[in-house]
């Protein structure tokens, strides 16, 4: 009980940040990989999130799909979604100054959320359950079956995003586009098509992390996608952004980090802790944990 | 013949607006919330108030006259509140407002109707501030201290518990003055609160909290917020080992998602309501019956509050016998015994209601009633 | 001049009675009641958002520096006024500008540590300090905490926020048409070469954070004392984003699109009122719309203005008198004093000279790597003053480095670079150029959104001195520096045969012009030692030709120490008094033309080991 804080104390707030650090870290996946390639801040992907989760939540409710078929059905789904923004609202703006389109962003932030207060309803949504919770107690350390769920379900898709980025082809054209998208095109490759590819997944990531939290936290709102995806989006710049690797650090830290305020200093500064820790690290390592810093030729 | 026919449609339309002013409709502005975070508490009100409003009519109106509900959205945000509060005043010229359903939205517009000398009632509102703006502001529930000293009374001698740990939401004013009421009570009646977390609105993740409190092992854990947030507090709270502390809590909690939310966890948490849904008051039973009709959901405290509202300006109108700001403001401040859906309504000469409190648990998924506390 | 000054004062008067005309429109209809208290509330809340747009735009728009925590400045100006007038009982107009004062304040705060941060990651950073701003409020309970501020009293009118946007748009559009404002537009447009032409960008970008958080400040003193409570959730981040939508929507740089665009922003939430719970679909869908169809916002960046008004109507009425004589002035003063030129010392022997000075520019023993790469390595230089020198080399020989060292833009690994026996290793860019070193970029660095003329002013920023309030006031001062600035700059642009193109837009002249402005730019800032890199690149020959007499009358006429970088060997041996030349960071000949083309180590570096 060393300064009345014991082990099983602080192993169980680790087990606590991991479990928040892995939603975090899949919605952060799909930030980075948007960011790495069209340099927008895709405010509208917290509300994809959003969108992922009442996917879901209409394909098992509504048409009794099996939760293991549900929470793909809600990726393509979300993956559509995020084709149709990109199409309807992002690529239009491509060549206009990037402002442009990071206030189109918000414009479609806010109009998927209000469209989401208006179709979905805007009180919380139970989400059926899917099994029965289970719970351990390992010497103090307390963990669920639907944590082990969620964990390891977050884990297979951020080890199956970088396989596809790193070890595939349309991977390596992806990191070729992200890198330079002009001389990418010269090499023969579809930028506008690697783009789509690259919405299609950050958007399927961020439905797969919808349906996880209204798994796991058994709520889902219209209004939920603001909160994660704000802080999400400051999981990805203290990785580096544009880096996978570092999205899922980056999440996995905010989390810890945020759960070990409340544990050790005051739930009071929850909230500011995310962002104090985003500043530091954009202090000390301008371009995120993992980043490069890039030198500015002259 | 062109100046004819002008005199002629002008005295035509002076014949028509007289005509229809006889038979013109009560107007009564209402702000609520029905876009941005707060429109699940804000439609909920709205509802109950349109339900109202047809009811009203089909009785045949107030004073003979037909109501018509002007519905304001001020999204959560007290400047919206404010435009919603001036534009009933000053463009659709209502008599009187009810609303708004935060306190914060209500702070904001609670001053402008009251510079415009047209009565306020909020119905919603617990912050202990709003009905001190002025003679014109009303609010028709409770204050935030009641709660809070209702339940710690119960959990001190009902359920015997001597440490109390806290749980609650330090961006909602209604969350804030009730755990600070309850605090105080708890403590003046000998308790001890062990522990005191907090988190932000929006939040869904509350382990590191709770893993907090599971340490000092508290005999109940009080969790003043409402049913969409202490759902998942209970279920994490029970899941992460929390087995003695007893979950007690508010009015917020009065909702038909709280159980489907919660599930099992919340069984034999006690809360404090403004009435029992087994109540077999008339009142109440037609209320749920109709609301339930109306919407395909029970309604939540929020709906019983806003319905209770629009109830105690109804009574006001009548007693004005005239539809006129002062008249209804004099009415409202002398309110007596109005049998309203969360009992019978008096409001005191702060224009606060004087209302008795019921203690409920859940039990069976249902909400059972326990016992009355009078202020 | 006196027509420019009898100019500016027919415009402030002008402006005057547009804005006394407009104020009484608005107290004349709401007196006959066809505005009521609901549409004057409406207007407030325009004015704060185009006080709020307008210092943002300072920031954003002008500056560049990406800002999404305006609304944690609003927060701090609102609460401090409100506690000012509420609990310390103070007269308003006192309690808005202590607002205003600890919201600076606060920009200070924000400023100082973010500044190595750029784009996004600046704005993701300002983001965060505004959030840390309404945390650190929600923890204040002498405020409120999270229950906030209430029973504020209601002192702000209409005309309050009238005079005080008002106040805003001038002082912002004032500080912008002085050498601040175009030190700030340089930052925006490349703040590498806004730093080598002696503008500190880091004062400068403290500055535009510290006056527009003012502003925010007192906006939100203002807000808070109509709204009379406040809370912390008022001003989170849809609040920062609501005032980055008007100065987007408006178009970035625009001052007039940002007070256009704050009544869309204000008006259309309102308008749409009767669609309920549509109606914030609706703004949404418009929002998108607008960007759409209008990406670089309603106005662009250009402005409507008394002058741009008059000289339209100048143009239909046949000429209106006033700029005409600024332009006569300028072209009499091309051959006057105030041209920069230093005359009279060109003729000097410079060899003579250099026999008897210190170096102009030495290197001892330099080093610089990045990272494990050396891309100089143990150079040892000297630049007798007044010599013309080339540093020539195959790419990647470090030649751009050692211009890098020199100017600041690049410090020293070991080593050090003297200037006239002054280190000069690890100073900034802006410094080294106030000291006398000036250069020019291998990949042309103009401020390319900027005029001709502009790009020279910004230049000649540092030769004249008055301060930001006498820009704000259009003090005598200013006038004349102003005048002085123009005509110097447009002097210059004469002797590099650019002055027809003044009002042009820099980023739109052939490449050719392009590299001139860069040398006109270049020797504005009145240096000793101009460093020239590859100055005739992409130039076809007869504009070498050209250009090598003009670096020839230049080096003569303004007495200068000349390094160029430059591959065209013609240029090189015809111009250069000395040649340099570097492989791989390593300095392998060092003597006139003549010897270095004979030199061995040289022709191997070119031509490979087979060529000797």
């Amino acid at each position: 009980m060393l300064l009345g804080f014991d082990m099983s104390q602080i192993l169980q707030q680790l087990v606590n940040g991991l479990a928040l650090g892995s939603v975090y870290a899949l919605i952060a996946l799909g930030y980075t990989m948007v960011y790495g390639i069209v340099r927008l801040i895709n405010f509208a992907h917290g509300d994809v999130f959003m969108l992922g989760a009442y996917y879901g939540f209409f394909a098992i409710t509504r048409l009794h799909i099996p939760f293991i078929l549900a929470m793909p059905i809600a990726m393509g789904l979300a993956a559509l979604t995020g084709v149709i923004i990109e199409r309807l609202a992002y690529r239009p703006l491509r060549q206009a100054p990037r402002i442009a389109a990071l206030i189109t962003a918000i414009g479609v932030s806010l109009l998927i959320q209000n469209l989401g207060l208006k179709l979905f309803e805007s009180r919380p949504r139970p989400y059926p359950q899917i099994m029965r919770t289970i719970v351990w107690d390992v010497g103090g350390v307390v963990f669920s079956n639907t944590q082990i769920v969620m964990l390891g379900v977050a884990l297979l898709l951020m080890v199956l995003i970088s396989l596809f980025v790193y070890k595939t082809k349309t991977g390596k054209a992806l990191r070729a586009v992200a890198f330079d998208r002009d001389a990418a095109r010269l090499m023969g490759i579809d930028s506008d098509r690697i783009i789509l590819i690259t919405f299609a997944l950050g958007s399927a990531l961020a439905a797969a992390g919808g349906v996880l939290v209204g798994f796991y936290y058994n709520r889902i709102t219209p209004t939920m996608g603001t909160m994660y995806g704000l802080k999400a989006f400051v999981a990805a710049v203290v990785g580096g952004i544009g880096i996978v690797p570092g999205a899922m650090l980056g999440g996995v830290i905010m989390g810890i980090a945020e759960v070990f305020v409340v544990a050790f200093v005051s739930s009071t500064l929850k909230d500011a802790i995310a962002f104090a820790v985003l500043i530091v690290v954009l202090l000390v390592k301008p371009a995120g944990l993992l980043g490069r810093a890039v030198r500015e030729k002259v | 013949m062109l100046r004819r026919s002008i005199i002629l449609a002008l005295a035509l339309l002076v014949l028509v607006g007289a005509a229809s002013y006889g038979a013109e409709e009560i107007k009564i502005g209402l702000i609520t919330s029905t876009t941005g975070d707060t429109a699940t508490f804000g439609i909920s009100v709205r509802n109950a108030a349109l339900l109202w409003e047809k009811q009203v009519n089909a009785r045949g109106g107030i004073l003979g006259r037909q109501v018509k509900i002007y519905v304001e959205d001020d999204k959560g945000m007290p400047s919206d509140a404010a435009n919603a509060a001036l534009k009933l005043i000053n463009q659709t010229k209502v008599p009187v407002i009810i609303g708004a359903v935060t306190s914060n939205c209500t702070l904001a517009a609670a001053p402008i109707a009251q510079a415009n000398k047209v009565p306020i009632l909020t119905p919603t509102s617990t912050n202990v501030t709003v009905t001190q703006i002025g003679k014109y502001v009303f609010r028709s529930c409770f204050l935030d201290p009641l709660q809070g000293q209702v339940m710690a009374r119960f959990a001190v001698s009902t359920l015997k518990a001597s440490t109390a740990a806290m749980l609650y939401d330090v961006s909602s004013d209604y969350s804030m003055g009730l755990a600070e009421s309850f605090k105080k009570q708890f403590e003046a009646l000998g308790g001890k609160v062990v522990a005191s977390e907090t988190y932000s609105r929006g939040e869904s993740d509350f382990s590191a909290q709770l893993t907090k409190i599971k340490r000092v092992d508290p005999d109940v854990l009080w969790l003043p917020d409402y049913y969409n947030t202490v759902g998942l507090i209970t279920r994490q709270a029970r899941q992460l080992g929390i087995k003695k502390a007893t979950f007690i809590g508010v009015d917020g909690w009065d909702s038909s998602d709280l159980v489907p939310l919660a599930g099992d966890s919340i069984e034999g948490g006690y809360f404090s309501n403004h009435y029992s849904a087994e109540s077999t008051r008339p009142m109440a039973v037609a209320f749920i019956k109709a609301y339930t009709d109306a919407y395909k959901a029970t309604p939540d405290a929020l709906a019983a509050l806003a319905y209770d509202g629009c109830l105690v300006v109804e009574d006001a109108i009548r007693r004005a016998g005239k539809v006129d700001s002062e008249a209804i403001t004099s009415a409202l401040a002398t309110t007596k015994n109005v049998e309203a859906v969360s009992g019978v309504l008096t409001l005191d000469a702060d224009r606060n209601p004087i209302k008795d409190a019921v203690v409920l648990q859940v039990k069976g998924g249902k909400f059972v009633y326990v016992t009355s506390v009078s202020p | 001049m006196g027509n420019r000054r009898r100019g500016s004062i027919l415009t402030s008067l002008a402006v005057t009675a547009a804005l006394a005309v407009g104020y009484g429109i608005v107290s004349f209809m709401a007196y006959k009641s066809w505005l009521s208290s609901y549409h004057v509330q409406i207007l407030i809340w325009v004015g704060v958002n185009v006080i709020m747009g307008v210092s943002l735009n300072l920031i954003n728009g002008f500056t560049g520096q990406f800002s999404l925590g305006h609304a944690g400045f609003m927060a701090i100006g609102a609460y401090t006024a409100a506690y000012c007038t509420k609990i310390l009982g103070l007269p308003f107009a006192v309690a808005l500008i202590a607002g205003g004062i600890t919201a600076s304040a606060g920009g200070l705060l924000v400023g100082v540590p973010t500044l190595r941060l750029a784009g996004d990651y600046l704005a993701i950073a300002t983001l965060g300090f505004g959030e840390i701003i309404r945390v650190a409020i929600v923890n204040l309970s002498v405020v409120g905490g999270p229950r906030g501020l209430g029973g504020i009293p209601a002192h702000t009118t209409f005309l309050w926020v009238y005079c005080v946007a008002v106040l805003a748009v001038v002082v912002v559009k004032n500080i912008i048409g002085s050498r601040h404002g175009r030190a700030f537009i340089a930052i925006r447009e490349d703040e590498t070469a806004a730093e080598t032409m002696g503008i500190d960008t880091i004062k400068t970008k403290i500055a535009a954070f510290v006056i527009g958080a003012f502003f925010a400040g007192v906006a939100g003193g203002l807000y808070a004392h109509k709204i009379t409570y406040i809370d912390p959730g008022q001003f989170d981040f849809m609040k920062s984003i609501e005032s980055l939508v008007i100065i987007v929507l408006g178009g970035m740089g625009s001052i007039t699109g940002s007070v256009v665009a704050a009544f869309i922003v204000t008006f259309l939430p309102e308008v749409l009122r009767p669609l309920a719970e549509w109606r914030m679909v609706a703004y949404s869908l418009m929002l998108i719309l607008i960007m759409l169809y209008r990406p670089k916002g309603l106005m662009g960046s250009a402005e409507v203005s008394i002058a741009g008004i008059r000289s339209r109507l100048g143009r239909a009425f046949g000429g209106f008198g006033v700029g005409v004589g600024a332009q006569a002035a300028c072209t009499a003063a091309a051959d006057g004093s105030g041209c920069g030129s230093r005359s009279g010392a060109g003729g000097a022997d410079v060899h003579a000279r250099a026999a008897k000075l210190p170096p102009a520019i030495e290197t001892q023993g330099v080093c610089m790597n990045f990272g494990g790469l050396k891309a100089v390595c143990d150079l040892n230089i000297q630049i007798a003053k007044g010599e013309l020198t080339a540093v020539i080399g195959p790419n990647g020989a470090g030649k751009t480095t050692v211009f890098n060292m020199f100017t600041g833009l690049s410090n020293a690994s070991v080593g050090a670079v003297l200037y006239n026996g002054k280190n000069i290793t690890n100073r900034r860019p802006s410094e080294i150029n106030v000291a006398g070193i000036a250069r020019t970029f291998q990949n042309i660095r103009l401020f390319s959104n900027m005029t001709v003329l502009e790009n020279v002013m910004i230049a000649l920023n540092g030769q004249h001195h008055y301060s930001m309030l006498e820009s704000v006031l259009r003090s005598g001062r200013y006038l004349q520096a102003e005048e002085e600035i123009r005509n110097r700059a447009l002097a210059l642009l004469a002797i590099f045969k650019l002055d027809n193109r003044a009002d042009e837009i820099a980023g739109k002249l052939p490449y050719g012009d392009q590299r001139r402005l860069e040398i006109a730019r270049a020797l504005a800032t009145n240096p000793h030692v101009l460093l020239l890199d590859e100055p005739a690149a992409g130039m076809n020959p007869q504009e070498t030709q050209e250009l090598m007499e003009l670096i020839k009358w230049v080096h003569r006429e303004y007495d200068l120490t000349v390094l160029l970088i430059e591959h065209d060997m013609k240029l090189v041996m015809n111009l250069a008094q000395r040649i340099i030349v570097l492989d791989h960071g390593v300095m392998i000949a060092d003597g006139t033309p003549a010897e270095v083309v004979k030199n061995t180590k040289v022709i191997q570096a070119y031509l490979g080991e087979e060529a000797v």
